[in-house]
């Protein structure tokens, strides 16, 4: 084993995790190499004096007076959410409608109509040249589908 | 998991998330503050947790975003030594640490130099070496790939065993 490789391995090492063999071969080599075991040393070291910091903890009541305050503020947020939630509804509404009329308008309707009409009765305003025409934009294979879906049965 | 189980998860998780973000910050008041705006999202978030994995990386994710935000706020670590709070207690006063000043130095020493740590660094060794997560739930936590986690905590190590050898805390390879 290289040390470069006891590197990557020498974590796991440490927590005694890995494979037997891997484990073996790291014994061997912090054997032999002088650098690599002041590593491990110093990793178990630090890693060790580390758990000796102080863990600070609260006491149980502590938290729960805590927890009030949360699940108090959690409702005022909820509360405050609710009429936001509201406003941006009917706002969308009011919105869509707005657009939609603005879109759809009743002379648009008639022309649509008529142009269905006209689709159904195989009276097209447009030939089948101009509809090649702009579909020349299109993929061949693309424009054709769309070119006999429209004149199908024609 | 079911709202009426909120307070048992709070209760369960409020040290832990309280530890770490103590650890993070290093001042009582902050880490408190930082755990009321955990538990007051994941509150407001209830509903949207299907199991207690997901729960418990959600609430580590919010603190280890509060605690960034809280640094680079503040700018600057402050350190709290007044401890002075009734209700706060040390889990592990262990008395050979206590009795042994040379021993505390060195503790001392280390912790400093988890506080000189990057940001990255500091939150991938608090939450393998104390919180005693695994890789994968760091990775997760932290929205990182597992090798780029294994990665930072040996650089962590690493800095933390160059610095200590300046100081003369480690000795130095013959």
């Amino acid at each position: 084993m290289k040390c470069e490789e006891l590197k990557k391995k020498i974590i796991d090492f440490i927590e005694d995790k890995g494979n037997v063999k891997d484990k073996e071969k790291i014994k061997d080599h912090l054997e032999k190499c002088e650098s690599c075991k002041s590593l491990y040393n110093d990793f178990l070291f630090i890693l060790n004096q580390s758990k000796k910091i102080p863990t600070y903890q609260m006491d149980e009541n502590f938290w729960k007076l805590k927890l009030n305050f949360i699940i108090e503020k959690g409702k005022i947020y909820s509360r405050m959410l609710k009429p936001v939630y509201i406003g941006i509804s009917i706002f969308i509404l009011v919105f869509s409608t707005i657009l939609f009329t603005k879109i759809y308008t009743p002379e648009k309707k008639k022309i649509l109509s008529t142009l269905k009409i006209e689709i159904f009765n195989h009276e097209l305003p447009f030939s089948e040249e101009e509809m090649i025409k702009y579909t020349d934009y299109m993929k061949e294979e693309e424009a054709e589908k769309i070119i006999d879906f429209i004149f199908a049965g024609l | 998991m079911e709202k009426k189980n909120f307070e048992e998860y709070y209760l369960m998780y409020a040290n832990k998330i309280y530890g770490v973000a103590y650890k993070m910050v290093n001042n009582h008041e902050d880490a408190v503050d930082i755990v009321q705006e955990v538990f007051l999202r994941a509150y407001r978030n209830w509903n949207n947790f299907k199991g207690l994995s997901k729960f418990s990386t959600y609430l580590y994710r919010i603190a280890v975003n509060l605690s960034y935000d809280f640094l680079r706020r503040k700018n600057k670590m402050k350190r709290v030594d007044d401890l002075n709070y009734e209700n706060i207690y040390s889990l592990n006063p262990s008395t050979d640490f206590e009795k042994n000043v040379k021993n505390r130095e060195i503790v001392n020493e280390i912790e400093k130099e988890i506080n000189n740590l990057t940001e990255k660094q500091k939150i991938v060794f608090i939450l393998k070496t104390f919180e005693e997560l695994t890789y994968e739930e760091i990775a997760k936590i932290l929205k990182k790939r597992v090798g780029t986690i294994k990665a930072t905590y040996f650089q962590s190590l690493q800095k933390i065993r160059e610095n200590l050898k300046n100081k003369g805390v480690i000795k130095n390879e013959m």
